[in-house]
């Protein structure tokens, strides 16, 4: 039995937790949940020792506890699997597994690495992921098996209590089906599991229990069964969700802003050809290794590629084609991985929502910054998105993980490109201000800007798309459209043909 | 690459064979092309000459490269080998005798090694500026008490343990040998290794899992420190004088042969056996053959320049392919 009692932490402006308190019990999985900013990561960055509360206290079956660090969480079998994963890239599964007790060999002062590996199979076996090899490399697993890694490692040190943040935001169906499994494994073993997620589908399939944070306060607890998906929504946002609106059909302009031919790239892409139109909001559909952003990284001329061309409409509206690297002057992009390429880390949000745009706020000659002009857009765009900060000087790196997405998107969004080219543009973002998004996608496409969007979310391709290509293995193998667009549909279409094995 | 493949990225791969080996072929290409050159370069005394001039430079790169293993620089070595033999001498112009100047040289080293590990972990200081800020320090300190960096004779005993040898080989030679097994050991085989590479890897990480990051920090920086004071200690015994040359350079030195031997200057990667070894080697094997042609003494900077240049490339290539 795990209580976390009236729990308070203050950030310089922002007070992130205020009075909380969690209960979870063994053999169940307790949902934490609540909007970007409500404070989920901190509560349990808490739990694991890697923050220390100002008020409050935390017990373990009726024992108080006080944590300093990851380690002093490790010996109170608190495990933590986070929502950027820890691993060190160059080094074996079974170390990855065995790094914060690493076995003695018989020999003084030496490890013992065959040890390791025996037991790291043993404790992948556990967990179904027998086709991991301890000996392998971290960094040349997929992002799926890291995780399972990070697993291993937390049931590895002893964990009765394992908290997953946000754990299925870069995996693919069929890994989260696998975490799933093991989830529901660890559960039955009599684990206390803490499971935080913005897909409420995830909540009502897997979790017991669930408790709700809004503004850094609990605003709801109780038991998920015969709970329906609205209410936990209208419990996470504050209020009922907003009917989804239809998009309006059938207003295409037949003009091709963007078009694409016969590129090939490696394996990667073969012979990939597709137009975009003005106003349009084209999906690329494809499984996690189908060379969905490969294929956009090729089109911007960011990998190198062994054929194709890619014709961009100039000012004088003819097709003209691109010459290496130019394109991205044009277009707006919004990466897939928000701590890689997405963002200035350390610096504040108005740097970061102005840095694709710096032009539109230098005086005209001498090119100085127009400070004043920044941050009043800066604020205009923290509404927009609803991004919860304290001010607009706060660094990028102090946000919450969602927080962090939408300051991505409102800076490409504020560079205001005819093209936008978005890769997981809602990763991390809760489902209020998802539907926020949705809509400021949808108004600036009917304003005529093109978005060409890259998701693994079934349902945001569904919402947002006008016409949707299906990329297999490296080829575009369909295209659908209108009415085409369902959530079945594409589904079977990802799955299907076929070729999806070796 | 599908949605049930385990590993990505595993095929042979010619580029990253070069990138990944290419100094190592280098050095066998160099080997052989030696050897058909000059006659006299494979023969037992040039290669000695060879293995007795890259003694300093072997030890202290091998500890140089845990250093770079754990993602940080130590730009301290050449001038902490200057400062402690400089200190040492200044002890035995006031009476101190053979056996306390050598602990002095070490003691130096791993206290001067302490205070860069402090600068480094407890002040946060970044490794490369604290360290240069240090270098130039420690040259300052020895010039001051050794007036200028004269020459100094050194207690006879100095000349003596470099011209010990066991089985025909100075034991000089052999004992920095066993300390780069020693140290490849305990990189590959001891905890403290695994958290050196898991420090580079991530220190993000490493903290969050709550590996003794300070500490491993600190050892790392004492080991890298004695090893400087070896090196001050080893050229005095070679030239049997002090002189304010010791060295000299040695700290872009450590940092290309490393580099050489495959170890990433981002961190998380490398090994001293084979890696640095043929690394320094390397360097030397240069230097040699230049010598053995003929060529212009001021040639050797030049080509040295060039392979530092190389060498930082490849990396740089690795590194870039890595990424994406
Ligand atoms: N180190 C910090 N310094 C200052 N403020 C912080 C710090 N860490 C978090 N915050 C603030 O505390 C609040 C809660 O953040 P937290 O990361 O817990 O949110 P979250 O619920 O996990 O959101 P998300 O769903 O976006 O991950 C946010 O407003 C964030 O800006
Ligand atoms: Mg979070």
């Amino acid at each position: 039995m795990l209580e976390m009692n009236n729990i308070t932490k203050k950030f310089p402006g922002v007070r992130a937790l205020d009075n909380v308190t969690l209960k979870a019990e063994p053999g169940k999985v307790l949902a934490l949940i609540g909007v970007n900013g409500a404070g989920k990561s901190t509560l349990m960055n808490i739990l694991g020792g890697i923050l220390k509360q100002d008020e409050g206290e935390i017990l373990i079956n009726e024992k108080k506890v006080t944590m300093n660090s990851p380690k002093d969480a490790e010996k109170n079998g608190i495990a933590f699997i986070h929502q950027e994963p820890l691993f060190f890239s160059s080094m074996s599964v079974a170390q990855n597994v065995f790094i914060g007790n690493l076995f003695k060999s018989n020999f003084p002062f030496l490890t013992d690495n065959k040890k390791a590996e025996r037991e790291a199979k043993k404790y992948l076996r556990l967990l179904g992921a027998d086709d991991i090899d301890p000996h392998s490399a971290m960094e040349e697993i997929t992002i799926g098996a890291r995780q399972m890694t990070e697993i291993a490692r937390s049931l590895a040190m002893g964990a009765n209590i394992i908290i997953f943040d946000e754990p299925t935001s870069s995996l693919s169906l069929h890994e989260k089906n696998k975490l799933f499994d093991v989830i529901r494994k660890l559960k039955q073993e009599g684990k206390i599991i803490i499971y935080i997620s913005h897909f409420l589908d995830e909540i009502t399939e897997l979790c017991d229990d669930y408790l709700v944070l809004r503004d850094g306060k609990m605003s709801g607890a109780g038991v998920v069964e015969g709970l329906h998906k609205e209410d936990l929504v209208t419990m996470v946002i504050g209020q009922k969700p907003s009917a989804a609106e239809k998009k309006a059909a059938g207003n295409l302009s037949e003009e091709t802003i963007l078009k694409v031919s016969h590129i090939v790239s490696g394996n990667l892409l073969q012979d990939v050809n597709f137009e975009l139109r003005k106003g349009e909001i084209l999906g690329i559909w494809g499984l996690m290794g189908s060379g969905r952003t490969e294929l956009v990284r090729a089109v911007l001329g960011l990998d190198r590629i062994d054929a194709g061309e890619v014709f961009f409409m100039d000012k004088d509206k003819s097709l003209k084609k691109i010459k290496k690297n130019t394109l991205l002057k044009k277009v707006g992009y919004v990466t897939e991985s928000r701590h890689y390429d997405g963002l200035f880390l350390n610096m504040d949000i108005t740097n970061n929502c102005t840095a694709a745009k710096l032009d539109n706020y230098c005086t005209r000659r001498m090119k100085f910054i127009r400070a004043d002009k920044e941050v009043q857009d800066t604020k205009k765009l923290i509404q927009k998105l609803n991004i919860k900060v304290p001010d607009e000087k706060t660094p990028a790196s102090l946000l919450s993980g969602g927080n962090q997405q939408k300051v991505v998107f409102a800076k490409w969004l504020n560079k205001g490109a005819p093209v936008l080219i978005l890769d997981e543009p809602t990763r991390g973002v809760d489902v209020g201000s998802k539907m926020e998004i949705y809509k400021i996608i949808r108004k600036i496409a009917a304003e005529g800007t093109s978005v060409l969007l890259i998701s693994s979310e079934v349902d945001e391709m569904v919402d947002l798309s006008d016409r949707v290509i299906i990329l297999k293995r490296g080829r575009i193998t369909e295209s659908v459209e209108g009415r085409d667009i369902s959530n079945s549909n594409l589904m079977k279409l990802a799955l299907s043909g076929g070729d999806t094995h070796e | 690459m599908n949605d049930t493949t385990i590993t990505v990225r595993r095929k042979f791969d010619l580029t990253n064979f070069f990138l990944s080996y290419g100094f190592y072929i280098l050095f066998a290409v160099m080997f052989v092309v030696c050897g058909i050159i000059s006659p006299f370069f494979l023969t037992k005394d040039n290669l000695m000459q060879i293995m007795w001039g890259a003694t300093t430079l072997l030890v202290v790169a091998a500890g140089g490269t845990f250093v770079i293993i754990t993602g940080n620089m130590d730009m301290s070595v050449g001038s902490l080998a200057l400062c402690s033999s400089a200190i040492a001498v200044y002890a035995m112009n006031h009476g101190a005798e053979f056996s306390h100047m050598v602990i002095i040289i070490f003691a130096v080293g791993a206290a001067v090694g302490a205070v860069n590990g402090i600068l480094v972990t407890y002040c946060k200081l970044n490794s490369m500026l604290a360290t240069l800020g240090m270098m130039t320090l420690l040259r300052g300190i020895a010039l001051n008490i050794t007036n200028g960096g004269a020459q100094t004779t050194l207690p006879d005993e100095f000349r003596m343990a470099a011209d010990f040898k066991i089985g025909g080989i100075a034991v000089l030679i052999i004992v920095s040998l066993l300390i780069l097994i020693l140290f490849q050991c305990i990189l590959r085989k001891t905890r403290f290794g695994a958290y050196c590479y898991a420090i580079g890897c991530s220190e993000e990480s490493a903290k969050r899992i709550g590996l003794p990051i300070r500490k491993v920090k600190m050892a790392v920086y004492i080991l890298s420190g004695i090893c400087a004071a070896f090196v001050g200690f080893v050229t005095c015994c070679k030239v049997g004088t002090y002189s304010g040359t010791i060295g000299n350079e040695m700290e872009f030195d450590v940092v290309t042969v490393c580099v050489m031997g495959g170890t990433s200057l981002l961190g998380g990667r490398g090994n001293i056996f084979p890696g640095t070894f043929i690394g320094v080697v390397l360097l030397y094997l240069i230097n040699n053959i230049l010598a053995l042609t003929g060529a212009s003494p001021y040639i050797y900077p030049f080509a040295k320049g060039l392979v530092i240049f190389a060498a930082m490339y490849v990396d740089a290539l690795k590194n870039y392919r890595r990424r994406t």
